[in-house]
């Protein structure tokens, strides 16, 4: 076979287990594409290797004498691969060694590989068949796509499969190639650094959905919910009316004080983190959204927003919620204890998609509403100008404290030029991009006037869109100062019978919980004698197996589990590595089991109270 | 002869352990243990010698190549050259004298 045939071939191969690489290497013309001071050769056991000459050196990438033998020695070298294991690779060399471990792998075992020389890897594309290749590998070329390297390592490695991960060099590639080397070890490097600050950031927050969930259940019986103003355009608010959604991205002020003219000409939706800057140019919106568990509550330490109708979550941070006098109208995230409540008294309360930040939420509301003209503005879902927020140094998340590449990510801005974005605004920008794309009956401006470009909108100043869109007169601020709450008097008191009653539901969740301690402790004895009994072993399984079923249906144990996350990192971070025989397996599940429940037992000796505190 | 042979198997082995470490690019065994090889192997020249044996140019060559190796951090080459080019020639020595590795 040619090396063009071969080529194809292998092309064809990136295609089905790589398409986003495969997008990258059709830029190139590879067919005519000639490598430079790479060459093949085959081995003493015929096996087809690479050589390079970099450095007035020639380098071999395998044994010239035995190359099968010396992969296989240097795979033995690695012990055991976990099912769960995240493998990443500096260098793929002629790809034997991947195959080795690929072939000793677990199909669930993901490999990602940073390979930092686009000449070795066409010279092996033009020769070597790759077809061993499949959906498991992940491979990210210096120059080519060595940016997805960090999203291929972000995606697949948890904090419960960090400990088995392996961070693995092709001999002789660090030798061969040392500052791409010191690239892939600082990316592993941040990579993990990220999970950490996203873990800790997971534990973090849910402590705080607990908190909010439990604390904000008071406000669920006077308030709305986002259902009564479902598809309300068209009927009681005019048909051509606009929505426009007001985030704090830097291009804010290039045109905040444009809004000034669209009182009663638009539905003014101010994201919490915009009011500041509203506020600053006396605008005031129509509705707040807020959705942050941690919000800071500095944000609404304005008077003027208390009146202001708000859109939460029941897990959006309480001090907010408690200072906010005016209307709240909740959305479900179904984190909060309303999903089960509201349901249960037979109103409608469904999970609304709304993406994961706020001006994704208000979108995802302003499309519940049924507005079919939705214009953003100071969406620049990038750091335009180096900067994130429209205030200055208002709200850096860690990314704007982390000195790195590695996070960062270019995109198209709406000049068709590159701007830099970071992965959670990417993250937004495609929920946008998905969404708009799937709604196209509604019209999205995009009038934040800088930014990343959000494909499927159109693209106008906000001067332009008010002009052409905001010709109607209508009171939105009355309108939603006028929705009722949910719940009449009659519903009311039985809302409350049934938060009060909350407690006596987490009292049920511990006397659970200590059955499955006991269970537990039980099945340890029996595995620790020296020969378990069988029958006694299953039977126990089974009834483990029942009071978890139970305990994980209920909404007070995923309420409680917020608190029990830092917990859970501990007894899943070693979760992957597995013993060397059944039996210690079992008891590793049931001494991981035995953890838990008394977690949770414990746990619920501090929720009780705090329940019981939060519904009297 | 019992020296020659001792030398000899002494050789052999630092050759298993280089090759053991290359395997593992651990860098300073590689060095340490590929510098007492060019250590022995010059302290059993003249053995060999006295031995009425010849000195292939070939093993002065291979042993060249192992420092070239080793100096830029070549793991591979190191493998290739320890086990395939030096160890070959000192089982060869072994054999002439009459004797086999233990």
């Amino acid at each position: 076979m040619n090396d063009n045939n071969l080529l194809i071939e292998n092309l064809e191969v990136i295609k089905n287990c790589d398409k986003l690489l495969y997008d990258e290497l059709v830029k190139y013309d590879l067919e005519s594409y000639e490598v430079e001071n790479v060459e093949t050769e085959l081995s003493v056991d015929n096996i087809k290797i690479v050589k390079a000459f970099i450095n007035q050196f020639e380098w071999y990438f395998n044994s010239k004498y035995q190359a099968k033998n010396a992969v296989k020695e240097w795979a033995d070298t690695l012990g055991k691969i976990e099912s769960t294991a995240v493998i990443c690779m500096f260098g793929m060399g002629n790809g034997l060694y991947l195959k080795e471990i690929m072939d000793r792998s677990y199909q669930s075992v993901i490999f990602i590989i940073y390979e930092p020389s686009i000449q070795i890897f066409l010279k092996v594309m033009k020769e070597i068949d790759l077809s061993f290749l499949d959906e498991r590998v992940y491979i990210s070329i210096d120059g080519i796509n060595d940016n997805y390297f960090d999203a291929y390592f972000q995606t697949f490695t948890t904090y419960s499969n960090l400990s088995v991960c392996k961070y693995l060099c092709h001999p002789n590639y660090f030798e061969c190639f040392k500052e791409a080397g010191k690239r892939y070890l600082q990316k592993v490097k941040r990579g993990i650094e990220v999970l950490e600050a996203y873990t800790n950031s997971d534990i973090r927050l849910s402590e705080a959905y607990y908190r909010n969930s439990i604390y904000n259940l008071k406000f669920l019986p006077d308030s709305s919910i986002l259902e009564q103003i479902q598809k309300v355009v068209g009927t009681s608010i005019p048909n051509d009316f606009p929505a426009i959604i007001v985030s704090a991205g830097p291009s804010l002020k290039k045109n905040i004080k444009e809004l000034k003219r669209v009182k009663n000409k638009a539905f003014l939706i101010g994201t919490d983190t915009a009011l500041k800057g509203l506020f600053e140019e006396s605008i005031i919106p129509d509705v707040i959204v807020t959705i942050d568990s941690n919000k800071n509550p500095k944000k609404f330490e304005d008077p003027r927003t208390d009146l202001i109708p708000m859109v939460c979550f029941e897990t959006s941070q309480n001090v907010i919620l408690e200072k906010h006098k005016g209307k709240k109208i909740f959305m479900n995230d179904t984190f909060g204890f309303g999903d089960e409540i509201f349901n249960k008294m037979g109103f409608t309360y469904r999970y609304w998609s709304g993406g994961s930040s706020v001006a994704t939420n208000a979108y995802a509301m302003a499309m519940a509403m049924g507005f079919r003209t939705i214009i953003l503005v100071g969406q620049d879902l990038a750091y335009t100008n180096n900067e994130r927020h429209y205030e200055k140094g208002l709200g850096n998340s860690f990314y704007d404290n982390m000195n790195n590449d590695s996070i960062f990510i270019q995109v198209e801005d709406v000049n068709g030029e590159k701007i830099t974005t970071s992965k959670d605004f990417k993250i937004y920008l495609d929920w946008f991009e998905t969404e708009i794309s799937l709604h196209e009956e509604i019209d999205t401006i995009d009038a934040t006037e800088g930014g990343a470009k959000i494909h499927g909108s159109r693209i106008l100043s906000l001067k332009e869109a008010i002009d052409a869109k905001c010709t109607i007169e209508f009171n939105m601020e009355e309108y939603m100062k006028n929705i009722p709450p949910l719940l009449n008097q009659e519903k009311r008191r039985e809302l409350s019978k049934l938060i009060r009653d909350i407690p006596k539901q987490f009292e049920t969740l511990s006397e659970d919980a200590d059955k499955g301690f006991q269970l537990y402790k039980e099945l340890i004895l029996e595995l620790e004698t020296e020969k378990p009994d069988r029958k006694k072993l299953l039977k126990i399984s089974k009834e483990i197996g029942e009071i978890t079923d139970k305990i994980e249906i209920t909404k007070t144990y995923k309420v409680a589990q917020h608190k029990l996350k830092a917990i859970e990192y501990i007894a899943l971070s070693n979760l992957g590595i597995s013993a060397d025989d059944a039996t210690e397996d079992a008891l590793e599940v049931a001494k991981r089991g035995i953890v838990m429940m008394d977690s949770l037992r414990q746990a619920l000796e501090t929720i009780i109270p705090q329940v019981k505190q939060a519904v009297e | 002869m019992k020296e020659l042979k001792v030398l000899l198997q002494e050789c052999i082995t630092l050759t298993d352990e280089i090759y053991n470490a290359a395997l593992i690019e651990d860098r300073n065994q590689i060095r340490s243990k590929s510098a007492q090889l060019i250590h022995r192997l010059n302290d059993s020249f003249p053995i060999i010698i006295e031995a009425g044996l010849k000195i292939s140019p070939v093993i002065l060559e291979r042993t060249e190549k192992l420092l070239g190796a080793t100096e830029v951090g070549d793991s591979i080459g190191t493998m290739d050259i320890v086990r395939f080019e030096i160890k070959s020639i000192l089982e060869e020595y072994l054999e002439s004298i009459g004797e086999t590795f233990e």
